[in-house]
């Protein structure tokens, strides 16, 4: 499997969770980069780094109470950001407060809502739903992802959208 | 990414500089009798050659470029031919059968060059007398009093006739290519009304349950759409309904290479049923139309169709071989409805006239290039398709199509075919021996490059082997270029080879090697059987 | 004479209707009738128009009178020597007041021109006539003012009364108030010792299991790695002890070993990353300089016993975490006995913190605790003021910034702050604060512990402490509790 520029985001304060995280992305881990980061500060700069770098950023996987900030508030920032405004946004949380999690959905675009306790099935199902939509958005060449993404959606999109056409 | 352009990769760095020292490689080496516009040619084929092989830029992207590369360079409107005019002046009688001309018309090999008709001459031998400084003098008993000769041997007018611009950027809206517009139109359609999906689903119901039948079903309705729909749009459209089938299989079960493979092979051999089904027919059936030898749809699907069949039933019969069904039975549990709106109608109406009437070319006379015009029309008065629709077609493997049209005219146009093929004895060679070897090298090359691509690089050779007449009469010029055709169509060794390949591979499912080692089988016995047909079938039915 | 007769009337009215009688009896001029009334028999009614007058001779006559609401009230009595309608008499009115016999009554009933005549005449009786009228007259005023200053006393109590049952109703929804908190905080409390039972067992379970697991693992790599069972415990060790590495470090390194090891997956080398240094340098001479592919399954092998170790440490420590979480919950909330116990306030204010430590995860919290005596109290209720108290301020300074949290004490009282570096108090509010349902906040908070400054008074002073507030000078407001020691 190629490894892509396309890069999947943890930002997580807890240790624990976020090497569960982790440990859960590991089957898209080959060709989807991840990188963990344990603040919103961190994050940014780790953002702008990759990006700089002439990296993509797919996936952001936030948790909703940061120290130091709010997930959502992130979230909204890096949504209004023209740099990861494309980035599919997942926040992780703990306790619901619909309040934030309607703000989220409102300003941040937020793609998915995933409660601890999570399950692994549900994490890498989510994860490759949002990735295939932003490689479909955002990619020229899409077989590379074929088999590790929503391989129907892909071809459905290649079948309609002559996504590859030279023979 | 060590080395290299930003973006690229080192082989296209190096297919970059290559194609770019290309361009002017002809100006340093000394190629005697090519003229000055066939360098230039010659600069154009190599560089287009060389970024269709390492793809620094896009496939289309050169064709484009050759394009430009043509109507500036060789273009009687471009800035290389605008105000030219070939030198030539006639030669002063000193005696009888004794001339002086300048020295700058005599040629190196001692002959002369008489201007036959703008942009031809005819090499005259001649006899040096005398050099004396700016002139020579020449003893010729063919010179006459009125003979035009050139007096610059190097001018770049020499054998050159420029021709306009127009002829180059024309080629968008050669027949073929308006032809296959009407495809595409039609596809694009189909895939919107779910047409293609639709029709899959009815045709395969009559296979069963039968894992060889439904494998058999699978490719016959594979190559039925990609004879009329691009090949991989119906690969990606195919693959989609077998991923079901291979979810029930053990994990370990070998049937589903068989499965996977089925699809890309049917998709690429199904192709070259009609002139549509995938560019290289366009580019052959466009060059031969261009010396005479027209091809009607009807003709071509006479030509095709059996070579079509026995190939899909080999193909059906390798892959049951290598891969054989594990189980009795299999669930095809396909969902759809046929879409009934009034548009969608107004569609199928169209689709079924528009293919009507191709097929029957040969009965009613009308040329299939006009008949496509029906549904490219139609299509639109009819808000079948939309704006964004018509946006979405595949222009670019249209462009693809025309920058290989238009790269055939220039390389004859400039002398370079014919002179590409003089260093080499081909009439020593044999017809069936060329036809052997075409066939190899169109496989072998489209392996590795599009086959449209490899169909616009070998058909100028074909051309001129014809124009120069060096095979003697046993040359047949459609034959041979029937073979390119279908021998570009028949390389699917590698996921590279064409894009059904590749998005077969990209499931996953499938192993490299396997598909290797049932693509050069296919590739071999493939071209045994077109020559074959291009002894004993294709003859019979040209005539 | 009239005078004089005043005196007479008021010591006995029937001398002088007995003489009119006798009179009237005797006198055949006027047309007077004795009359027999029995008890509850009616003279006339309210509203009718009276046309005669009754001289009570014996008995007792009930006037009352319809209220606006439609009782009727009686509003006097009449003693023989009365005149019974005489206002309507007089005035020529429809009759005020319904009168009826009150027991067995005998009345001299005159019609309205002959008691006129009466007056009128020559006889001695007309000024007894006069005096029986001005008798009646006094008498009514008498009634008239007794009535006045009875009312009056009868207002008087009625406002104290009023004033008191105020009193006892803002008590009572005090003590409602508090009852509910305590209802609340009692119900929370069964729940959570409830809830704390049913997650101890689990956790507790899981706990042994992971390190039971813990102990066992070195032995089954042992015995299905004879060759490299050492080498692979000791990465398991390694990973049970990890220490988490800062992510900036371990993007470094992670770039650092991409470029020495190339032909690795980087979502290998990211593992390795979080190796401490010691596993970090056994990995490289494992691997040796210039390792080929092959060396992959090795390097994964020593990851796979350090993932298993890290995660069975995430593991224990998670599942400690919930014990302590637990049991905080679980001391937090004691007031199931709602007794006076002995206890260390430095351990509730802990529980709280941990309790509410989602909440303060952008808080800086400085705790400046210095050594207290343990003192009685009722461990869940002072809980709730340091809960109640910490949200407050984290409300106040909008869950961002600095809470100093401090404790001491002097010979009569252990004091524990709470001061926060928000906007503090307006001081047009601060005499305010106790009061019951005062608030600034306009959301409910979503968990519902922050019980109001006024229960968190309350609390206090039953433990027979004092709560205080004031603004500290660079902002922010401190809250101050007293508990006697």
């Amino acid at each position: 499997m190629e490894r892509s520029d396309i890069y999947i985001l943890c930002i997580e304060d807890e240790q624990e969770v976020l090497d569960a995280v982790v440990r859960d992305l590991e089957k898209l881990e080959e060709q989807f980069p991840v990188e963990t980061s344990t603040s919103a500060e961190e994050a940014r700069e780790v953002i702008e780094k990759l990006l700089d770098d002439g990296k993509k950023i797919g996936l952001i996987l936030c948790d909703h109470i940061l120290p130091g900030d709010n997930g959502v508030e992130l979230l909204i920032e890096l949504h209004k950001n023209e740099r990861t405004h494309e980035s599919r946004k997942v926040l992780l949380t703990g306790q619901a407060g619909l309040d934030d999690t309607v703000r989220a959905l409102n300003e941040a675009r937020l793609h998915h809502y995933i409660s601890k306790p999570w399950n692994r099935e549900e994490l890498l199902d989510v994860s490759v739903n949002l990735l295939t939509d932003f490689v479909i958005e955002n990619e020229e060449n899409l077989l590379p992802y074929m088999a590790t993404l929503d391989t129907e959606k892909i071809f459905e999109h290649i079948r309609t959208r002559h996504n590859i056409s030279d023979e | 990414m060590k080395s290299g352009l930003k973006g690229l990769t080192p082989t296209q760095t190096t297919g970059l500089f290559l194609g770019i020292f290309g361009l002017v490689l002809p100006f340093l080496l000394p190629l005697g009798a090519l003229s000055f516009a066939g360098q230039i040619g010659l600069g154009i084929f190599i560089m287009a050659a060389v970024f269709w092989m390492f793809e620094p830029i896009p496939i289309y992207a050169t064709s484009m470029l050759v394009i430009l590369l043509q109507i500036v360079l060789l273009s009687a409107q471009g800035p290389m031919y605008m105000d030219a005019e070939l030198p030539s002046g006639k030669p002063v009688e000193l005696q009888e059968n004794t001339w002086q001309i300048p020295t700058g018309a005599l040629r190196d090999d001692q002959t002369v060059l008489l201007v036959v008709e703008p942009g031809k001459t005819e090499a005259v031998p001649v006899e040096i007398v005398e050099r004396n400084g700016q002139h020579v003098i020449i003893r010729s008993e063919q010179l006459s009093a009125d003979h035009e000769i050139v007096t610059n041997i190097n001018h770049r007018l020499v054998n050159y006739q420029p021709n306009s611009y127009t002829d180059y950027i024309g080629t968008l809206a050669n027949p073929i290519i308006i032809l296959f517009l009407g495809g595409f139109m039609l596809a694009e359609a189909s895939v919107k009304y779910n047409l293609d999906k639709n029709l899959t689903r009815y045709l395969l119901s009559p296979f069963g349950s039968s894992p060889r039948f439904i494998i058999l079903g699978l490719m016959l309705v594979t190559a039925a759409l990609s004879a009329f729909m691009s090949n991989t749009a119906t690969a990606a459209m195919m693959v989609t309904v077998i991923l079901p089938i291979i979810a029930q299989l053990e994990p370990g079960d070998r049937f589903k290479f068989g499965l996977a493979l089925s699809i890309p092979i049917a998709a690429n051999i199904g192709g070259i049923t009609t002139p549509i089904g995938t560019p290289p027919n366009a580019i052959v059936i466009a060059a031969l139309t261009e010396y005479g030898k027209s091809i009607s749809f009807t003709d071509w699907i006479i030509y095709a169709f059996p070579l079509v069949m026995i190939m899909l039933i080999f193909a059906w019969w390798l892959l049951l071989a290598f891969f054989p069904p594990s189980v009795d039975q299999f669930k095809l549990d396909m969902k759809g409805k046929l879409n009934l709106s009034p548009k969608a109608i107004g569609l199928y109406v169209i689709f079924g006239a528009t293919v009507l009437l191709w097929i029957t070319e040969n009965q009613h006379g009308i040329p299939s290039s006009m008949v496509a015009f029906l549904p490219v029309a139609a299509l639109v008065t009819g808000q079948i398709l939309s704006k964004n629709d018509i946006r979405n077609l595949p222009w670019d493997v249209l462009w693809l199509m025309a920058g290989g049209i238009s790269l055939g005219i220039g390389m004859d146009k400039t002398g370079l075919a014919v002179w590409m093929i003089s260093g080499f004895d081909w009439g020593a060679m044999g017809y069936i021996t060329l036809i052997l070897v075409f066939g190899i090298v169109a496989v072998a090359m489209s392996n590795f490059l599009s086959n449209t691509v490899t169909a616009t690089l070998l058909m100028p050779l074909v051309i001129s082997l014809h124009t120069s007449g060096v095979m003697g009469d046993s040359f047949n010029l459609l034959i041979t270029g029937i073979v390119i055709a279908m021998s570009c169509s028949l390389a699917m060794a590698l996921p590279i080879s064409t894009p059904p390949n590749a998005i077969a591979m990209s499931t996953g499912i499938i192993k490299t090697k396997d598909m290797a080692k049932i693509g050069v089988i296919i590739g071999i016995v493939g071209v045994m059987l077109i020559l074959v047909y291009a002894m004993f079938y294709w003859p019979i039915v040209t005539n | 004479m009239i005078l004089n007769f005043a005196k007479n009337w008021l010591q006995d009215p029937t001398r002088i209707t007995s003489q009119i009688a006798k009179y009237l009896k005797a006198s055949r001029a006027f047309d007077a009738e004795e009359i027999e009334f029995d008890k509850n028999d009616k003279f006339f009614g309210e509203g009718d128009f009276n046309e005669s007058v009754y001289i009570l001779l014996e008995g007792t006559v009930q006037l009352s009178k319809k209220t606006p609401n439609g009782r009727n009230i009686t509003v006097d009595w009449l003693r023989p020597g009365a005149l019974v309608g005489l206002i309507s008499f007089v005035t020529g009115e429809p009759v005020l007041t319904t009168a009826v016999a009150a027991s067995p009554c005998r009345a001299i009933k005159m019609k309205e021109k002959d008691f006129l005549e009466l007056q009128r005449s020559r006889d001695e009786v007309a000024l007894l006539a006069q005096q029986l009228i001005i008798g009646n007259l006094i008498d009514r005023y008498h009634h008239v003012v007794s009535v006045h200053v009875e009312l009056e006393s009868i207002n008087e109590t009625l406002e104290k009364e009023r004033n008191h049952l105020r009193q006892a109703l803002k008590q009572l929804e005090e003590t409602q108030h508090r009852l509910i908190s305590q209802e609340k905080m009692a119900t929370l409390g069964q729940l959570v010792a409830g809830i704390a039972h049913e997650i101890n067992n689990p956790a507790a379970a899981m706990l042994r299991a992971s390190e039971n697991l813990a102990e066992y693992f070195p032995e089954i790599i042992r015995q299905a790695s004879p060759d490299q069972g050492e080498e692979y415990n000791n990465f398991f060790r390694l990973g049970l002890r990890r220490v988490v590495r800062d992510s900036e470090e371990q993007r470094r390194i992670l770039k650092e070993w991409e470029t020495a090891y190339p032909k690795f997956p980087r979502s290998l080398l990211r593992k390795v990353t979080s190796m401490s240094d010691e596993a970090l340098k056994i990995v490289k001479k494992q691997l040796g300089e210039k390792p080929d592919v092959s060396k992959r399954s090795e390097l994964e092998n020593m990851i796979l016993f350090y993932e298993s170790g890290y995660f069975l440490k995430n593991l224990q420590s998670s599942t400690k975490r919930i014990g302590e979480i637990v049991s905080s919950l679980k001391s937090y909330s004691r007031q199931d006995k709602g007794k006076y116990e002995k206890a260390d306030l430095r351990d509730g204010l802990n529980d709280t913190l941990l309790l509410l430590s989602n909440r303060l995860k952008k808080v800086d919290v400085i705790l400046n605790f210095s050594d207290i005596p343990p003192i009685d109290v009722i461990t869940g209720e002072v809980n709730q003021v340091w809960t109640n108290l910490i949200i407050n301020a984290c409300d106040a300074m909008q869950d961002r910034g600095e809470l100093v949290i401090s404790c001491g004490h002097d010979e009569r009282y252990v004091w524990v702050s709470v001061k926060d570096n928000g906007p503090g108090i307006p001081s047009s509010v601060i005499g305010e604060i106790f009061k019951p349902n005062f608030t600034t906040k306009h959301k409910t908070t979503s968990f519902g512990l922050g019980l109001g400054l006024s229960i968190s008074q309350q609390i206090i002073q039953k433990h027979g402490g004092k709560i205080r507030v004031k603004n500290a000078e660079k902002g922010g407001a401190e809250f101050k509790v007293f508990l006697p020691v």
